[in-house]
């Protein structure tokens, strides 16, 4: 039975690569390779390529300090945070609120079957944005160091330990978040409180790390000198990732024992946090008069409801919407340091600051895409669309217009916070203005054709919508491949007049933008209502 | 109000609809009884454009819905089987939001509160969607039919999920709605519901339609139920 759990799950999380929705049949084996190919090639394409420039530039410097231990603690603290961030907002959804709960637990399937089942289904998603940061530092060790088989063992040891701890942070957390929402009226509030709690995490790390790195590079300490407890568990990984089997059977005893606890957290709570109903608002009886609404406006609510209503949601397509603000005030309050900074590396080139300022709100922006799994959410309610009196173009400019209000306004604060921290002349002030508008309009354009494109209206959890498919992803790394290539033809072609670049850049999006809307107004609608 | 004209709609290989033709007239309420699987389904997601067809032709009120889909969209309501609604808004919300697409002005309130206390959810409708039995999402989505006064119902089970009470409200609404000049055309498993309801019946059987007309001319002095397992059963051999 345990099997057949953990084939339908993993079948519910590659359901985007086994069955066409557009035929509603399943692929072939060779399609459905050729997607797995394409999803592969993109997520770990690109990140994997920043993760292998990144190992690249750590490890001969560490080696070369005699501080090689460090490496892979390094890479593995990465390895947790990323697996970690993109599944924990998942766990709830997958484990406690999943839609076949109530079906599966009224079989006659054993109780620990369904755990495992589900906990398995996160396990992969949680290797599987593991891999592209700790591969590409394996990768990299064995070019920089002579390879041996008890230091590859050791390093899928350590990667089993990094990615158990992932898991436990995801579990807790999950947790958490489920306890809470059966408790606290409005989800939202838990959404908010995450993600703060996640900025405040977040930002502290990058600091620390900045700091750690800019000592290691001085070495001007003995990093070894002051370790403390913890300091000492990570030497202890990094040594053992260099190839210490006797550690290696400590860390792969403690990653099952952490496995086990995960297991456990969740089987005492699982039943009551699955069956639980939500905390209810008190409601207000009777009827409260609201202004009539034109059609736009009554689409655009629509929207904006399903936004906040859900969680899932809001932290995964809308967390540019906190990011590119605190973006924006990191800048205008480090501002004469940013300004500093951008000069010494720049030589003071004001085009070429503008260029990289230009792309890094870019690569930000990428992270509003609420219009990409806009669509596929639709789901079971897709017959209302499809029902109304409304022209289809109508009901998807509601989706486009949600993404533009978030996104424009967002990064246009961003963008005032940069032009009075770096004070650029006029021409480049209005370019730092309009190319990233420009790119933003385009990502809302490109997310919604995406999202007709890659519909799909069977799911049992709004995570694979949200999260998996593979409109939302190839919209998140076209955002950022927009940034790369921005900042890539710049450089590779030496290019001397910035201004002009920019300029033509923007030209080039805003006339893909048309031709991206061209479509959805076209074939898009109809693709839309009869899908 | 409603007429269907050699409609056929296949999947892949499987005829779901096969050449078939129906005329729901003003004031008729219509039922359509068949097994599962029948076709009676498919016919009405056709009929409200969520099913494009192969052959044929669906007229609303004179109108195509393939060529002019927002005029005849307009004169319409649809419920479906499962009354999957937007789960996220709540009761009154989702019915503002109807409203809203169809330009009803504050006349609205009025509606709404008629029908929801006659269903009794008057109370629930500031809750959210999702803290709805099915019940009372049936029931919500019923009102989102009448609030805008569409001349044709069509309607999927609508008796699935309904209290006797509201199964009750329900038949007298749709009788006073094609009182009033309004026709309804609704599938339902329940013969005993579409004898003593309808002015015409339709029987479809593998989609084809294997018996229409007036509730006399089927059943004639036997009961619905008889004639339909008949039909059946010959049907088979």
């Amino acid at each position: 039975m345990l099997k057949v759990l953990i084939k339908k799950q993993l079948n519910e999380l590659l359901r985007g690569f086994l069955i066409s929705q557009k035929k509603n049949k399943a692929r072939t084996k060779s399609q459905t390779i050729g997607y797995i190919a394409f999803y592969v090639l993109l997520v770990y394409g690109v990140m994997g390529g920043f993760f292998v420039f990144f190992a690249h530039s750590t490890c001969s410097p560490l080696f070369s300090v005699d501080l090689g231990w460090m490496y892979f603690p390094f890479f593995g603290f990465f390895t947790i945070l990323l697996g970690f961030f993109c599944s924990v907002f998942a766990t709830p959804g997958m484990l406690y609120h999943a839609k076949d709960n109530d079906l599966v637990l009224s079989m006659p399937i054993s109780f620990r079957d369904i755990i495992i089942s589900r906990f398995v289904a996160i396990a992969v998603m949680a290797v599987s944005f593991s891999i592209p940061v700790y591969l590409p530092a394996m990768i990299v060790y064995f070019i920089v160091q002579p390879f041996t088989l008890s230091a590859l063992i050791c390093q899928l040891v350590g990667f089993i330990f990094t990615v158990s701890l992932a898991l436990l942070l995801c579990t807790l957390i999950g947790m958490a978040i489920a306890k809470l929402s059966t408790m606290i009226r409005s989800k939202s509030i838990i959404s908010l409180v995450g993600t703060a709690l996640f900025l405040v995490v977040y930002f502290y790390f990058i600091d620390a790390i900045q700091d750690f790195m800019a000592d290691v590079a001085q070495g001007a300490i003995n990093l070894a000198n002051g370790l403390n407890a913890l300091s000492s568990i990570f030497q202890k990984y990094g040594e053992m990732c260099l190839g210490n089997m006797g550690s290696m059977f400590i860390f792969l005893g403690v990653s099952i024992l952490i496995l086990g606890l995960c297991i456990y957290l969740v089987s005492i709570g699982f039943l009551k946090l699955a069956t639980s109903a939500p905390a209810q608002k008190k409601v207000k009886k009777g009827i409260k008069k609201d202004n009539l609404k034109s059609i736009d406006m009554a689409v655009l609510g629509k929207e904006k409801d399903r936004l906040f209503a859900s969680t899932n949601y809001l932290l995964n397509c809308c967390l540019g919407g906190i990011f590119i603000p605190a973006f924006g005030i990191y800048i205008l309050v480090k501002g004469s340091m940013v300004r500093e900074l951008a000069e010494d590396i720049t030589g003071g080139d004001m085009g070429l600051i503008a260029v990289v300022f230009t792309a890094a709100i870019c690569m930000f922006s990428a992270l509003i895409d609420t219009a990409a799994p806009s669509v596929s959410l639709e789901g079971k309610t897709h017959w209302i669309s499809q029902t109304l009196p409304v022209e289809p173009w109508k009901l998807l400019k509601g989706k486009l217009n949600l993404e533009l209000i978030l996104s424009v306004s967002t990064t246009l604060f961003a963008q005032i916070c940069l032009i009075i921290a770096l004070r650029p002349d006029l021409v480049n002030t209005l370019l730092i203005l309009i190319v990233p508008q420009s790119y933003v309009v385009f990502s809302a354009v490109f997310n919604l054709l995406l999202s007709i494109r890659f519909a799909n209206y069977e799911w049992t959890n709004e995570v694979f919508p949200i999260k998996q498919s593979a409109g939302v992803v190839i919209g998140l790394f076209s955002g950022w491949g927009y940034a790369a290539v921005l900042i890539a033809i710049y450089l590779i072609f030496n290019i001397s007049n910035e201004t002009a670049y920019l300029a033509i850049w923007c030209i080039a999006t805003i006339c893909a933008t048309y031709l991206l809307l061209k479509r959805i107004q076209g074939k898009g609608t109809l693709e839309y209502l009869e899908s | 109000m409603l007429k269907i004209t050699n409609l056929t709609k296949t999947f892949g290989e499987k005829k779901a609809v096969d050449d078939l033709s129906l005329e729901i007239n003003q004031g008729e309420i219509f039922g359509f009884i068949g097994h599962n699987g029948a076709g009676k389904t498919t016919t009405l997601k056709a009929c409200v454009g969520i099913h494009d067809f192969d052959n044929g032709e669906i007229l609303i009120n004179g109108h195509s819905i393939q060529d002019e889909p927002l005029i005849c969209k307009r004169d319409l309501a649809y419920i479906p089987d499962n009354p999957d609604l937007y789960d996220f808004m709540t009761g009154i919300k989702y019915l503002n939001f109807v409203a809203d697409i169809y330009g009803i002005g504050q006349e609205r309130y009025e509606r709404i509160e008629k029908y929801a206390k006659a269903f009794e959810i008057y109370d629930d409708l500031n809750k959210v969607i999702s803290e709805y039995s099915h019940g009372m999402r049936q029931k919500l989505a019923l009102i989102s039919a009448w609030i805008h006064s569409p001349k044709l119902i069509l309607m999927d089970e609508p008796f699935v999920g309904l209290d006797p009470k509201a199964s009750h409200l329900l038949k007298q609404m749709m009788r006073d709605f094609c009182d009033e000049g309004g026709a309804i055309f609704f599938s339902t498993h329940v013969l005993e519901v579409a004898e003593k309801l309808c002015d015409k019946v339709a029987i479809i059987k593998g989609g084809k339609l294997i018996k229409v007309g007036t509730m006399e001319e089927v059943k004639g002095d036997e009961s619905l139920e008889e004639v339909f397992l008949d039909l059946d059963d010959g049907g088979d051999n």
